[in-house]
């Protein structure tokens, strides 16, 4: 029930924001919320250009995938209204795919927690998962998600971020339910848009492993979650070349995302390096970058074979944070999902730290660029700062969260307290005075 | 004796008409040679430079900014100046009247004021910009106002002022410019026809030892002092603390200041500018590569812009419609036709991206392939989506 209410909540704001000319002009401008990947005044841009019937993929203009813009500028041109309801139709499918992908989640944890009863230790019921659990977290997911500023912000904005989260969202959903063919759908989809879900396929052939009804070797998981994506990939890329018959198109878009040519200020990492690198080491230094975003998966995959949905939480949050032009929307969706893991947090080591800290540096981006840009009392080192310290909150809170859960992982099967090994003595410290 | 009277005859009538029109002949002498001494150039240009910068240099941007307010007055627009300037007086902190620049300590004239146009300001002054302003020699994408796009007649003005030494002239910081280097440019210029007649003045320094090399024709140079002479300036403005002018634009302004645009002063006159008791130094000139005389030459021929309108007392009137010459001798039916049909702006060009005419043609709808594709594809997503919902 408070679910609904919360939806419809989300709905009205979104409704009534988008209604005010002054807040949709200044979230348009904030880079925080739009990137050059993402940002609907360049999809509009691009469209023009493409109505004009020249090559859209201009340096300054959009550099999205040719999908998404032959949709926008199709309603565009028939619907207008439609495009607002688009996005507001987007979150809310969204909120509730993860509504629904948190209670399927919960139950399915709940239930093989209590068919492993034996392997537990005794004493920890405290942390164990209960069943209030699977009642009250997946509506303050959907309540997160449809209510916080981010979120808000991006659809407001309306960045193809959006549609991103979107498909994340029912990826996770189908994730849990074990279908292999919806899930490497939603990461082609994902990857058409933004290159980097296609990581996300090393989680699809675990969660279809973990999940599915009839259980097969994880090997034929693997082949079967390649296979379909690449069906997915090429009849979507097929789509995208019949829409706009250039290979130049085609590529471009991806060719953007892995060379991030475009330094305009955002929340992440990438611009401020690449403004003042030497050309001479600038290939190396993309290079590295982008091996960054990358290679986190595979060691994760080795780590949380057994854990794939928090797989695809940690590769989802890493992605987000050190892709070539991130935003707070790709933040927003995997901050909603923290509350899945609700009963680790008691081995959080600095949750008021970070919390604070996200808080802060959220709130002091946007003053730091009005002293950068308009009162110009400042400087690009003091807007990358508040960025930094926003990139660092995420950064803690995900690291948290990780040792959290595996923390809580060993301590149900160990205990609660650590024992020194043999014996059943405590280990006491006495403060010398 | 049969002496043969035809040419005897002949000669004597020969002798008798010309002397009988000997009375008009004076005017016809000064017709005949007001067509071969009086110029002909039809544009003027005037390409004025000041080689130095900072404070203690005033001077030297006061009498390049007088310079280019005296041309300007009497006519060459600033479309036809080229100004260099190191511009760091005008708005330089030491200056107690910001914005404005003057040349004489009662302060009579503002010579920057607000409607200066300084083509070539600060570090751009340089030798190499110098050289490529005069020869042509620009990157593609130079502006205007930046270049000098003269012809074969244009009379060019070209007026330097600052530091100069034997045979060379500095250029603000740590360049240099030689006679040499000088004089091939003007080479450069005559051969690609960029000019008509130069007029050079210069205003420095040992200054005759920049002109000395000219090989050109049609060049006059005058310069400010000797070689082994020095320049001096004028007088101190005590309110600023520097020196305000020199002594040879000063008194080359005083004379100026007589010249109006139709006026008939000429460069025997302006030769005449600051003799040795005035400027101390001795005033040199170079008029053996010019073709014409000096006392024929008008100042105007060079410091302005004098137009020789002629005021006709007929008039025409143009035909809306000129006839289209047609060399297919097509029948009269059908070159009329052609020739009476009006073509709207953009159809005259035909580029490969002319978008207004092409609007709504097949090339630009999609293929309707492309909407059954994407609308069965958004059908399965949709289908697909409510599958994962549901199930």
């Amino acid at each position: 029930m408070y679910e609904i209410c919360a939806l419809f909540v989300g709905i009205g704001l979104r409704m009534w924001l988008f209604r005010m000319p002054r807040v949709l002009l200044w979230i348009s401008s904030r880079p925080e919320i739009e990137t050059p990947l993402t940002s609907w005044g360049r999809l509009i841009e691009g469209e023009a250009l493409m109505r004009n019937s020249q090559s859209y993929q201009n340096k300054h203009s959009y550099h999205g995938s040719t999908l998404l813009l032959a949709l926008i500028s199709y309603l565009n041109l028939n619907a207008p209204s439609s495009v607002e309801i688009l996005f507001i139709a987007s979150d809310v499918i969204s909120a509730v795919a993860l509504y629904l992908f948190a209670q399927k989640f919960l139950r399915k944890e709940l239930k093989s927690q209590k068919e492993c009863k034996e392997k537990l230790f005794k004493g920890v019921s405290s942390i164990l998962i209960k069943p209030e659990h699977v009642s009250k977290v997946p509506t303050i997911i959907c309540a997160l998600y449809m209510c916080n500023p981010f979120s808000l912000a991006t659809c407001i904005s309306k960045s193809s971020v959006t549609f991103n989260n979107l498909f994340l969202a029912l990826f996770l959903l189908s994730a849990v339910q074990g279908s292999i063919w919806q899930m490497a759908f939603y990461v082609a989809l994902s990857t058409y848009e933004t290159l980097y879900p296609v990581q996300l396929l090393l989680a699809t052939g675990l969660c279809a492993w973990k999940y599915q009804e009839k259980p097969s070797t994880l090997k034929i998981c693997y082949l079967k979650s390649l296979a379909c994506f690449t069906f997915w990939m090429a009849l979507i890329l097929t789509l995208s070349f019949l829409c706009e018959p250039t290979t130049s198109s085609l590529l471009s878009h991806y060719k953007f995302i892995l060379s991030a040519p475009d330094q305009t200020p955002n929340v992440g990492v990438f611009w401020y390096f690449f403004t003042e690198v030497f050309d001479h080491f600038h290939t190396f230094f993309i290079c590295v970058f982008q091996i960054n975003v990358l290679i986190y998966s595979i060691p994760m995959s080795i780590k949380l074979k057994s854990h794939p949905v928090f797989l695809v939480f940690m590769l989802i949050a890493i992605t987000g944070i050190f892709k070539s032009y991130p935003s707070v929307g790709d933040a927003s969706l995997w901050l909603c999902l923290l509350p899945l893991w609700s009963h680790t947090f008691s081995y959080l080591r600095y949750p008021s730290v970070t919390g604070a800290m996200l808080l802060t540096s959220t709130i002091l981006c946007p003053v730091m660029w009005h002293m950068w840009i308009n009162a110009h009392s400042a400087n690009a080192n003091f807007y990358f700062a508040a960025t930094l310290a926003y990139t660092t909150a995420l950064v803690l809170i995900t690291t948290d969260t990780a040792m959290a859960y595996l923390n809580w992982h060993v301590r149900i099967r160990e205990g609660l307290k650590p024992c020194v090994a043999g014996t059943s003595e405590k280990a006491v410290l006495r403060l010398m005075n | 004796m049969h002496i043969n009277i035809t040419p005897l005859a002949f000669l004597l009538y020969i002798i008798s008409t010309s002397h009988a029109s000997l009375a008009k002949n004076t005017k016809v002498t000064q017709e005949v040679n007001k067509h071969f001494s009086g110029s002909s150039h039809t544009n003027n240009w005037a390409v004025l430079v000041c080689t130095s910068r900072f404070w203690f240099n005033y001077r030297h941007v006061a009498n390049a900014l007088s310079v280019y307010r005296s041309v300007k007055r009497l006519g060459i627009p600033d479309s036809q100046i080229i100004l260099m300037l190191a511009d760091d007086m005008a708005c330089n902190p030491r200056n107690p009247r910001p914005g404005k620049v003057y040349n004489n300590k009662d302060q009579a004239i503002d010579v920057y004021g607000s409607d200066v146009e300084v083509d070539y300001r600060g570090y751009e002054v340089t030798a190499e910009n110098f050289i490529r302003v005069l020869t042509g020699r620009l990157p593609a994408d130079a502006p205007r106002s930046k270049r000098l796009s003269t012809d074969d007649r244009s009379n060019i003005l070209v007026y330097m002022t600052g530091h100069g030494g034997e045979d060379f002239l500095k250029f603000q910081d740590a360049e240099e410019i030689s006679n040499v280097e000088l004089a091939d440019a003007f080479e450069q210029m005559w051969q690609r026809r960029r000019y008509h007649e130069l007029l050079f003045i210069i205003d420095t320094c040992q200054a005759v030892s920049m002109f000395k090399r000219f090989y050109s024709p049609n060049i006059m140079a005058i310069a400010s002092s000797q070689v082994g002479e020095d320049s001096l300036s004028h007088h101190v403005d005590p309110a600023i603390g520097v020196y305000i002018i020199d002594r040879y634009t000063y008194h080359l302004l005083e004379f100026l200041e007589r010249v109006s645009p139709g006026s008939k002063e000429t460069m025997e006159q302006l030769f005449k500018v600051c003799p040795k008791h005035q400027c101390i130094s001795t005033p040199g000139f170079s008029t053996h590569l010019f073709s014409r005389p000096i006392s024929r030459t008008l100042i105007s021929d060079f410091f302005g812009s004098v137009r020789d309108v002629d005021v006709t007392d007929w008039s025409f009137t143009a035909k809306p419609n000129p006839e289209v010459v047609d060399t297919n001798k097509r029948t009269k039916a059908s070159g009329n036709e052609s020739a009476n049909r009006r073509y709207s702006y953009s159809q005259q060009f035909v580029t490969k991206d002319s978008t207004s005419d092409r609007l709504g043609t097949v090339e630009n709808t999609p293929h309707p392939l492309v909407g059954i594709a994407s609308s069965i594809f958004l059908c399965l997503m949709v289908a697909t989506m409510m599958k994962t919902l549901s199930s």
